[in-house]
Parts: structure tokens; sequence; C-alpha cells
């Protein structure tokens, strides 16, 4: 049997181990894209796409290893957007130390391994637990080693900032004797209101006599407006027959 | 106040541009009188090119010439007014409520009009029946002796008498052989509110009255029941000489002596007529039947055993008298009326409203009802007094009858139409408890009127004038569109059908008797409310009593069926004590141990008093809401030994785990509520008592337990758990092998939120942030060991602590962090802070949802019923295998808390039932599509802010989520609801509910009986999938009531011991599965299963997955190719599911 091919994918039935009686069809080739990736090395990579969501790269390395050495394996991120349709099944690129171990795998039709090397279902779940039980002593000197890393990192930057430049440039910061303003997007915005609100104060309403016409026809409007939308809510209601009253 | 500012200044506006110097003759709906306006100024600036012929036109032309011509649209709107226009809108202002309001009446008065063909075949019909009233046989001489079944049919007056003898009893007895002169009529004439226009359609009922010949009747008949015996062999006689398709003998609004026939004349269904039989005009002097005349004067009715005739011949036949009078006053009655109302096409309309709002609660309904009729007689008693007149709206007309209604104690003040004399008036008060009396001075209209009734409607009318000037959109809807069924209306329904016919139930004396001759039947059903009433003391605000009579041959008992329903009041409902008189009054005191029998004891209260008192005893709140129960039966069942069938709490029993025995009394789920709440409270003083480096400012609650609306709420309990599949470390214990047999009972966390003091000295990196917020955790749970010997435990994100055998879990809210994860710099090198999905969801979680848990406490603490009444929606929904995913827990709070914050349709739901059927009516009806839910927490969103949210939902309806909840705490953008419930959930919901709640009203309305488990188990039918689950291995097993399997598990008090592990928190197989094969599979299935210890997953896949595919990489995931196409690969998916749950799954059911 030589398996089927479609769009220069080949069709590989996937077994997760001995006891299953069912298979999934992974679809795999050979990775070539124009632009190349340093991780993704052209010749030995292979694209394997439809890989059930439970399966990690532990089970993959194992699994391709009967092909010869996996260097990687590289899962390609999910697509997210898609909220309500989204689902759990990977893409990934399974990169082997030489190219005939890909020749190799592309000419296979049925996968699988005798036993899954991950934990699933209760036994993940339990493990998980008594992972998350922590020893205070670890979570504190996780936290001591970050901290001082972060402070180190602090001290650097401090001294870059310096205040006169080579050149004979002072950078302006929030402190000092005369300190700019920040740069962020909220205070531009409070800057534009105020020369809005400035502005409008200003102007005169009442002073031409178009201008109270103006405002007056606006509160017609106003009204007619309320009546449109009125007038559209029932038309719903009345369409969802809503009315009757019994 | 501002509609009106608005408006005048729109008049005002008419004078500036007005530019010609003319004067306006303009006549105002509001009855403002001319207005003359004139400005020189601008006639001068000015060229007058717009002197047109037509005075209007010009007036406003100038203005459309200012305005720049943009769009078509936009200048549809900006187009001069005419007056037409500006009248209505000023109308629509000033007569109406608002805009949506009057076009809402237009449309229900469109959909209650009644349609021409009926109209006309009814009068076709008419013109037939008069024909053939003129050529009625007559029959002379027939005496009452005569009328026995006879085998002679030669003759039509044989056949005649046979009909009447096989078809007819008549009920009613009567002193004399009466001879029967049956001639044609001498008058025909139709009355009622479909003669005066008011009859709110579709359906016809019209009324006619027919006039009995004078030489039918003899001048004495008003005496010992000859009219009446009369009067019934006439309707027969009509009836045996009148086409109709049907005809049958029912009473005049369920009166026992007032039969009229009701006909069906065509085949058409919605068209029926009531003819009424009545005395020639001025028969009978209308003074005979005052209510001091007595008119029995042998006992001829068997229900009322009146031993001394001497008592009845002395004692006035108040509601005899009102029967006849009825009678006699009826074509005078309804001329009058019908002139009054003539050519008052508002009120008519307004009486056509309100006959719809009165039917939609039914309370029109059965033997001393507040009929239509009642309805007609207020809205003529105001037309008469000038309180309304021709030029209102319906709208006003509706308004004015409500604030009348609610504001006039109608059983002090009697109403009358006539210029009666104040002897008559008075005479008619002592002897009816209201009075409505006609304009012959004659009847009272009220005479059947029940006054418990009639405080029912009061109260009604307070609640819809309430409606009114709520600025909500669906006071419409709620007012004349939404049918309030008997079940939904009170907390408590007492069905006392079953002992019917009703034993004497208490002494009633001769003389009582005698004045309430003829209705024997209903009087004892009146002395059952009496003593309900006396028991239930103040606990109640309305008993309604629904007496429902029927007319059959066979059976003489009239009353078919008797329901009571009862609003209680919460605020006395549930005392444990009724207080009785105090022990020196003798007499007093001795009545109330008599009435009370064995629960009575003589007590001594706090201030020095004694009293004679009954004592509840009750430990839960639960136990308290069963003394109203208690006190029934005692009523009802000791004391007058009646069966009777009570809907009140059997619902809550779902709400109590008896699986679980708690250390501590627990009924509903209140108590567990409050011990969280309690222990949370002190832990939370020891906590911000600690020195640390940051003070904390605030520790808010974040689950349900803390607004009680958790189902099961964690039980404080000892937690010595000893296993061999566990063991310890550091204080925890841990899974200790990866075989093990049995998983641990669920542990909840009560979940809290810290918020600390202000500081600057936050590092400005976002991992450093996170890892000094883990460092503050450490300090507590270090300090907390230190100083209180408090045991807890913490991870990266949050504190656990365990604290008298409960479980608090902490977690921080740094606002910093938020604003970190926001922050992002732009191209030019401004920094922005970008809203992502993770710090929306951190905002609502631990800022906002805080807020929410609190105002619900809140609600909590002035509506007792409302966190067990949500628990029991909740419980409803997630045994209908709709889960958190699908609908939150939060979503469920804010629904039911709309229905206790705006819901005026209803008095105040006082028990968990009531206000879980009220939710199911609200769920089932609630228009999501149109409108969004606002819950107003304290009314702080003002009434223009949510004016405004709710025009932004009606312009983004079709692209934001489909249940939009409005709240003060999230700028109105309903953060709860943006991922659940989908359309999909919510329609199934409202079916749900819809089915649901008919089964519950048909219980209480139709005696159906039926297992209410039912409610509580789901339906498995539909489902593709089926995944059964190992029970040993679901955590919250002991949770589900339906299954009956599991062992009671009882829990030991808590105790203090010096080593302390912490129990399993949060630890559910079943929710772990659930969230992996949600995360990986919910493009191509969903799923469905009930949170409470439900021991199946049901799963359906989702159409579009099912779709075959051509081959794109898009579209491979889940599927496999067949013949070059890709089909969802169903075989694989199962196994997964196997391979995903593996050890919990215990095995997957395929269904076709």
């Amino acid at each position: 049997m030589t398996g089927k091919n479609i769009n220069n994918f080949k069709v590989v039935k996937f077994k997760y181990s001995k006891e299953s009686s069912s298979s999934h069809n992974l679809f795999i080739k050979e990775h070539s894209l124009r632009v190349q990736e340093d991780d993704k090395p052209p010749g030995r990579t292979l694209f394997v796409i439809n890989i059930p969501p439970y399966i990690t790269e532990v089970y993959l390395k194992k699994l391709f290893l009967q092909f010869g050495n996996v260097t990687s394996v590289i899962f390609q991120e999910p697509n997210t957007e898609d909220h309500k349709n989204y689902n759990g099944f990977k893409k990934c690129y399974v990169v082997f130390a030489s190219r005939s171990s890909l020749l190799k795998s592309l000419k296979i039709t049925c996968l699988g391994l005798e036993e899954s090397p991950i934990k699933t279902g209760l036994q993940k779940w339990m493990q998980e637990y008594n992972d998350s039980v922590v020893k205070p002593e670890i979570l504190q000197a996780e936290i001591n080693s970050f901290m001082k890393k972060y402070d180190k990192l602090e001290e650097s930057k401090a001294k870059n900032q310096e205040e006169v430049d080579k050149e004979g440039w002072t950078v302006v910061t929030k402190k000092g004797r005369n300190p700019g303003l920040a740069r962020k997007e909220s205070v531009e915005i409070k800057l534009n209101e105020k020369t809005k609100i400035s502005s409008k104060k200003k102007e005169l309403k009442n002073f031409y006599t178009f201008q109270i016409r103006e405002s007056k026809m606006k509160n017609i409007v106003q009204l007619r407006k309320n009546y449109e939308e009125a007038k559209k809510k029932v038309a719903l209601m009345r369409a969802s027959r809503k009315f009757k009253p019994y | 106040m501002v509609l009106i500012d608005k408006l005048t200044e729109m008049d005002s506006w008419d004078e500036d541009s007005d530019e010609n110097d003319l004067s306006i003759e303009e006549p105002d709906t509001t009855g403002k009188s001319i207005v003359k306006l004139s400005t020189p100024k601008q006639s001068k600036r000015k060229n007058s090119d717009s002197n047109n012929t037509k005075l209007k036109k010009v007036k406003y032309e100038s203005i459309s010439q200012d305005i720049p011509k943009k769009n078509k649209n936009k200048d549809d709107m900006y187009k001069p007014p005419t007056v037409e226009e500006l009248n209505n809108l000023k109308e629509t202002e000033n007569l109406y409520n608002n805009n949506l309001f009057r076009l809402q009446i237009a449309e229900l008065v469109k959909e209650i009009s009644i349609k021409s063909k009926r109209r006309k075949s009814l009068n076709s019909w008419l013109r037939t029946v008069n024909e053939e009233l003129e050529n009625l046989p007559e029959f002379k001489e027939l005496s009452l002796s005569d009328i026995k079944p006879s085998k002679k049919k030669s003759s039509k007056r044989d056949i005649f008498i046979n009909n009447i003898a096989s078809k007819y009893s008549c009920n009613i007895k009567t002193d004399q052989n009466l001879v029967l002169k049956f001639s044609k009529p001498t008058n025909i004439q139709s009355f009622g509110l479909k003669e005066c226009n008011s009859y709110p359609g579709p359906n016809i009922e019209a009324s006619i009255n027919i006039k009995m010949p004078k030489l039918y009747l003899n001048v004495k008949d008003f005496l010992n029941n000859r009219y009446l015996v009369k009067r019934f062999y006439y309707l027969i006689y009509l009836a045996e000489h009148i086409t109709g398709v049907r005809k049958q003998l029912c009473y005049h609004e369920n009166n026992i002596l007032l039969p009229v026939l009701e006909m069906q004349p065509t085949k058409d269904e919605k068209l029926k007529v009531k003819i009424y039989v009545t005395p020639p005009e001025g028969y009978f002097k209308p003074s005979r039947f005052l209510p001091n005349m007595n008119n029995v004067r042998i006992n001829l009715f068997d229900k009322s055993r009146i031993e001394d005739i001497t008592v009845l011949k002395n004692t006035p036949t108040i509601l005899y008298n009102s029967a006849i009078a009825h009678d006699v006053t009826l074509s005078t009655y309804s001329e009058f009326v019908k002139t009054v109302l003539h050519e008052h096409y508002n009120v008519q309309e307004g009486i056509k409203l309100l006959c719809v709002w009165l039917k939609q609660r039914e309370l029109n309904i059965g033997y001393g009802a507040f009929t239509e009729n009642l309805v007609l007689y207020i809205i003529i008693y105001l037309l008469v007094k000038k309180k309304l007149n021709k030029l209102m709206s319906s709208y006003q007309v509706v308004r004015n009858f409500w604030s009348f209604v609610s504001s006039t104690d109608l059983s002090k003040n009697p109403l009358s139409l006539g210029n009666c004399d104040k002897q008559t008036l008075e005479l008619f008060k002592q002897s009816f408890s209201i009075v409505f009396l006609d304009c012959t001075g004659s009847f009272n209209a009220a005479a059947f009127l029940n006054e418990d009734i009639m405080k029912k409607v009061s109260a009604e009318c307070e609640m819809a004038l309430k409606h009114l000037d709520n600025p909500r959109t669906d006071s419409f809807h709620s007012l004349f569109l939404t049918k309030l069924s008997f079940n939904l209306q009170y907390d408590v329904i007492i069905n006392i059908t079953e002992s019917l016919p009703l034993k004497e139930c208490l002494i009633i004396d001769d003389s009582d008797r005698a004045k309430y001759v003829g209705y024997g039947t209903l009087q004892n059903i009146g002395s059952l409310i009496k003593v309900i009433k006396r028991g239930l003391n103040k606990r109640i605000l309305h008993i309604v009593p629904r007496i429902e009579v029927q007319l059959s041959e066979e059976n003489t008992y009239p009353i078919k069926k008797v329901l009571l329903g009862i609003n209680l009041n919460s605020e006395t409902a549930f005392n444990f004590i009724e207080k009785g008189p105090s022990l020196s009054d003798h007499s007093e005191a001795e009545k109330f141990r008599q009435f009370w029998g064995y629960l009575f004891s003589d007590r001594r209260f706090r201030d020095g008093s004694a009293h004679v008192a009954v004592y509840f005893k009750t430990n839960t709140i639960r136990a308290k809401r069963n003394i109203i129960k208690q006190i029934l039966q005692f009523l009802l069942t000791e004391k007058l030994q009646l069966k009777f069938r009570l809907y009140y709490n059997e619902l809550e029993d779902f709400l109590i785990n008896k699986k679980i025995k708690a250390p501590y009394p627990v009924g509903t789920n209140e108590e567990g509520c409050l011990k969280v709440i309690n222990l949370s409270d002190e832990l939370g003083q020891k906590i911000r008592g600690l020195q640390m480096s940051l003070s904390i400012t605030g520790i808010l609650g974040l689950s349900d337990t803390f607004c009680y609306c958790n189902v099961y709420p964690p039980i404080a309990r000892d937690n010595d758990y000893k296993s061999k599949n566990c063991k310890v470390q550091e204080n925890s214990i841990i899974f200790n092998t990866e075989n093990v047999d049995e998983i641990p009972q669920y542990v909840q966390a009560n979940q809290l939120v810290l918020y600390l003091e202000h500081s600057s000295k936050w590092p400005n990196n976002l991992e450093g942030v996170r890892h000094i917020k883990t460092t503050f955790l450490l300090e507590i749970s270090k300090k907390l060991s230190e100083i209180y010997n408090i045991k807890s435990r913490v991870t990266k994100n949050h504190l656990d602590v365990f604290y008298e055998g409960l479980i608090f879990r902490y977690i921080l809210y740094v606002p910093k962090e938020v604003a970190l994860m926001k922050k992002a710099t732009s191209d030019s090198g401004v920094v922005k802070y970008v809203e992502s999905q993770n710090t929306l969801n951190i905002e609502r979680d631990l800022n906002i949802l805080p807020k929410i848990i609190g105002a619900l406490k809140g609600l909590q603490l002035q509506f007792p019923s409302f966190g067990s009444g949500t628990a029991l929606i909740k419980k409803w929904l997630r045994c209908q295998l709709i889960d958190e995913f699908h609908i939150s827990d939060i979503t469920i709070n804010l629904l039911n808390a709309s229905l206790f914050l705006h819901n005026s349709t209803y008095s105040e739901s006082c028990t968990p039932q009531i206000s879980f059927l009220r939710f199911l009516k609200f769920i089932s009806e609630f228009q999501w599509e149109l409108q969004p839910l606002v819950v107003n927490f304290n009314d702080e969103l003002s009434k223009e802010d949510l004016a405004d949210l709710e025009s932004k939902f009606q312009q983004h309806s079709d692209t934001i989520q489909p249940l939009y909840i409005i709240t003060p705490y999230d700028q109105g953008a309903s953060l709860f609801t943006k991922e659940s419930p989908t359309r999909e959930i919510l329609i199934r919901i409202r079916q749900l509910a819809n089915i649901t709640l008919n089964l519950m009203s048909e219980s209480v309305i139709e005696q159906k009986f039926f297992d209410l488990t039912g409610f509580f188990s789901p339906n498995m039918d539909g489902y593709n999938l089926i995944i059964h689950l190992n029970p040993q291995f679901n955590s919250r097993r002991h949770e589900n009531t339906s299954d009956l399997n599991e062992q009671q598990v009882i829990l030991e008090k808590y105790v203090k011991r010096d080593i302390e592990n912490i129990p399993f928190v949060e630890f559910s197989p079943v929710d772990e599965y659930l969230k992996e094969l949600r995360n990986n599979y919910r493009g191509i299935a969903t799923f469905f299963h009930n949170i409470y210890g439900g021991n199946c997953i049901g799963v359906l896949w989702n159409p579009p997955a099912l779709e075959t595919k051509e081959f794109k990489v898009n579209y491979v995931n889940g599927r496999k190719l067949v013949d070059d196409k890709l089909v969802l690969n169903i075989e694989a998916i199962t196994e997964d599911l196997y391979i995903l749950g593996k050890d919990l799954v215990k095995w997957i059911e395929r269904t076709k």
C-alpha cells in the first residue's frame, strides 16, 4: 500500500497507542517555503498537520525517532482569533538530523506508538494538582533570583540615563526642576480636550438669531429622532408578534 | 420637566420665526388659547418673498433655507414641521408617557379591535332573533307542577314541556305552584361593554337584555324566589326557540342566583352572546330591594339551615335583594352608561385597555371578582364627577383610573352615580363593605364584590402607577401584554377543591345566614377565609379567593373550584412568635387559646409583659418559611379537618443536600453562606491587622457564596482526611500514588480579592510586579502562621488559607499590573494603553465583580428570598445540563437581581419558589433581541445614562452579544455576557422555562399531579454522544439529587488541631475534563453537563463541523480523507474523548 496523496500532502493513519481501535488522519509533507527560517532548515523538515490536541513534543519526538534522530519539534502557534470555531488540533514541524530520515518518514502510511509516554486523564490532573503545591522556600528563591536580575537591570538603565549626552543634548525627564510632559496617549487626549473647551468658551452661542433658530430646530429634530426610534422599536415588536394580549 | 421645557422653547420659537407680522390662531390640545405673535424686526431684515397664501408654510420656510442640504435623509429630519406634526409631538409629550408608549397603545388597540366581518355577522343574527322573538309561540296556563316528562307528543306544548323537563332542572325552589304564561317579550335591547364600543376584542361577547311581558309576572313575584323561578323558565323558553349553534345556561359573573343564556350564534367560535332576562321597566318598585328589606320568608335554601324562621322573616335579605335589583335596574343603568360614554372615544379606548390589564391579572374570574362591569362603573363615576373628560387621551383615562382606585379607600367611601340622599347611602354602607351605587340609587354594583379582591385590585393599581412612572421601556409590556396566571401572583396557593362541598366550618348564627340567604355555600367559604386570615394574621398582605361556579344539571352544588392565593408580608411573614392578647385580658386570651388549641403557651416577654402566644421552634431560615405551612396545616387539617393542596415551598427540597450532613443546622443555602461570610469577616480582620509593608485597604468577596447565591455553599467541617491514596507534603495533602480508587469530596475555595494601599514603588516591569505580588502573599502566609497558627499555602497567583474548616482563597489586585499589561508604545513613541482580552478579564474579575457581589449581598438583605431563589434557578438550569460555560453564575445572579430591583409587575417575592417561577416567566418572555437588561443597583445610573446606553444598544444590536446587561459598574459594557450565553443557549433556556412553567401552572390550576423531580433531572435525548463517568472519580457526586445510590456523608464539626493539613482544594476531575474538552474541541462539538454531581456529559456535534469539505489546510482539523473529501472523523474523536478522560470515562454511548 502506497497510501493516498492529496495536494502534495501524504495521508498517514495515526494510532495513539496499541489499544486504539480507530485512527486520525495525519497529513504530512516536506516543509518548503521560499522564506527560509533557521530553525526549520530545508530538506530536513517535515510538516505535519491535524495532530490531536493531547499530543506533546515528547510524544512526537518518540514517534519520529524510528526514522532517525529528531533535532527538534516545533509547534505552530494556533490562530486564536476565531474564538467560536477554535479547536485544539495542532500543526508542527519535525526537524530531523538528516535528510534520509525525512525521506524515510515520507514513505510511511501508518504511524503510532505501542505505549504512550504522556499522561492523560485522571493521572494528569492528579499530577498537576501535586505540582501546584510548592514549598514556600522554593517560591521565595525563585523570586529572589528574579529580583536580583531585575535590580541589576534597573541599575544599568539608570547609569545609561545621563542628563547631558555626548553631543550636548539634555534629556528631558519627568524628574528635575522643569519636568516635561509624559508622552502618553491619555495626556495628549486631555490636552486636545482642553483646547477644545477653551475655544468653545470663547464662542458666543446665543448671539445671532440663526443660532437660536438652529438650536430650536435641533430640538425638533431630537423629538423626531426619538419618535423614529420608538417607531422602529414598535415595528420590531410587531414583527415578533408581541402585541397579542392573549 | 425636561420635556415641558423643550415644548415651551418650541412655543417661543414660533414667535421668532414668524417673520410676517401676522397673528396665528392655533387651538391647542393642552387648552392654550390663541397665540398672538409678531416680530417686526425680522420682517424688516428678510425680504418678504415668502408671503404665500398658506400661512403655516410661510412660518417655517426660512428655516429650511438656513440648513444646508447634505443628503436626503438628513433633509427629512430637518424639514419644517407641519402643524399636525407639531401638535402630535406636543401631544405625545403632554398626554402620553412617551413616544413608545403611545405607539404601543396604538398597536394594542389595533390588535383588540373587533373585525367588521364579525360585527356584521352579529348584527345579521340579531335581526333574525328579532324576527324569531316576534313569532314566538305562546303557551298559556302552564303551571310548575305540569313540568314533568310525559309521553304525549301531540301538541307543540307537550313537546315544549317534555323538553324542559328532560333537559333542565331548576335548582331554585319557591313557595307556590306558579303559573307560567309564556308569550313574546316586550322589548329587546343590546347593552354592555360591546354596545358602548369598549369591549376588548378580537372576540366579541355581546349582551342582550330581553324584557319579559307583564302578563308573565305578578306584582308579588319578588317574594320567596318566585321571580327567580319564573326568570329561569323564561330563559329556557327563549333557549328553546332561538337559533344558535351552541347554547348553554351559565351564571352572570359566577352569581348563582343570576343564570343567563350563553349562545354561540354562528359557527364563528369567537362570537358569543349572553342573553339576560329582566322584568319590564317600572314593574317592581326599586325601593323593594333596598338593603333593609326582607323578601324571603320561608326557608327555601337547604344549604342554609336556619333554625328560627322568625329570624329569617325579620332580617333583610341583602344579597337576594341585590340579585333581583340587578335585573330591575339593568336597562335604566345601561341606558345611562351608554349616554355618558357617547362619543367619548378616548374613554372607550381607555376602558378597553383597562379590561386587558384586568384580564391579564385574572382578577375578573370567579364569584366576587372585580369584573369588567366594575371597571366600567368606576370610569362612569369618574366621568360623572368630572374627573375624566372627553379630551383626555386613553393613557390619561387609564392613569386616572389607577390613581383613583389606588388612592381611594373604597371600603370607607361609598360611591354613588345619582344624587341619592345620604340616608340611603348610609343604609348601603352598613350592609355592604364596598358600595358602588348606581344611578337609580337602589342597586349596589359592588354587592357581590369580595373585599379582599378589591384590596388586591387597589394594590395592583398602585403597582401599575409605579410602573408608569418608571422610565424603563417595557412598562407597557408588563402592564398589558404579560399574562400573570394565578400561580405566579401569589406566594402561597391553597386549593380546597378536594374538600368540596364544604362542611360548615364555623358556627354562623341564624341572622347572618338569613342576611346572605341564597348564597349559603359561598358564605361557608367566606368563613373559612376568615379562619385563615385570623391564623395568619399580620403575616399576609392579601388573601384572594378564586371561586369558580358552574351551572350543571346533575349536581346541585354549584362550586367547581376554590383556590386561595396569598401574598405574604415579607417583614412579618416568618415571625417565629405569634403574640396574642395580654394575659390580663381574660376573655380575649381565652379566645386566643381556643383558636390555637394545643399550640399556645403563656409567655413573658422581654419588656416584662405577659401574653398568650404561639411559639414556633425554628433553627433555619427554611424552617421559618415553613411556619406558614405549619399554621395552615394546623388550621385546615387539624382544626377544620379539610383536605387541601398547598403550593408553597415544595421546590425548596431540591436545594437541600440530603447526602451531606453538616455539623450545624442547614436548611436551604442561607445558613451555609452566612457561616462562610462570618468566618471570612473574622479572618479578614486578622489579615488586616497584620503589620505588612503595604497596608491592606480592602477585602472583598468574589464567590457566589458572598451574595447568598451559591447552591451548595462550602461547609465548615473537620478535615482529618486519611486515605491510602494520599500523603502529606508541607501542610498540604497531595496524592500518593497514580492508581487511586476514589477521589476525595470536592472542597470549594471561597475566593476573595485583596486591595492594597497605593504605592509608587511597584517596579516598572510586569514580571517584577507579579513576583512582588507573590512575595506579598508569602509574607501574609508566614505571619498568619506565626501569629495565629493558621495554615496557608501560596501559589504564584493566590493564597489559600485554611481557617475554621473552610478554605479562603485570596487574590491580590494591583492596578499597576493591569496598566503594565495594557501599556504599548506606538511608532511615534507615544505611550498608549490598549485593552486586551486578558486585561479586561482581570479588571472584570477582580475590580468589577466584587462590586457587583457586594451590591447583590445588599439586595439579599433587602429581599431575603433573592439568594435562595437564585440558587433554585441555578440548580434548575444546571440540572438541565446548562453549565457555567453556557451561562455563567454571575449572569444568572444579575438576571434574577433585575427582577427584584425593577420588575414591579408583582408584589415582592417572599419565597424562593415564587421567585423561581417568576424568573421562568421572565426568561421565557424576555426579548433579549430587542432590548438590554438593566440592573441598576441603587439607581446609580441616571435616567440620561440609561437612555444613552440603551440607544447605543439599539444602534449596535446586530454586532454585540445576544444578552446585554447594563450595570452601573462596568460603564455599560456588559462584560459578563461577552462570551456566553449564545443565542442558541438563550433559546434553549426560553424553551425549557416555558415547558417547566406550563407544567407548574397546570399542576396548580388543573390539579394535575406529577413528579417534581422531573424538573431537576436532565433529559438525555437528542445528544450525539453521552459520556458516562465513573462516579467514584467525580468529586461532586454528593451534590447529585437524582442519583439515589450514593450514601450519606456525615461531616464532623471542625476542631482546631496542632498539626493541620490543608485538604484538596477545588480538585474536580470532571471540571478539568470539561475544560480540556472545551479548549480543544469547542469548534467541533458542544458539551453539556450538570455541575452538581452529574455523571454524564452530553455531546452534540456542531453542524458546521459535520459538513463535508474540499481539502484545504484550514479544514483538516479533526477530519479524515474519504474519496478526496474531508469528513469529520467521528470514531477517532470519540476515542480522543476516552484518551483525554482516561480513568474518568466509564463508557461512551453513541445515540442515533
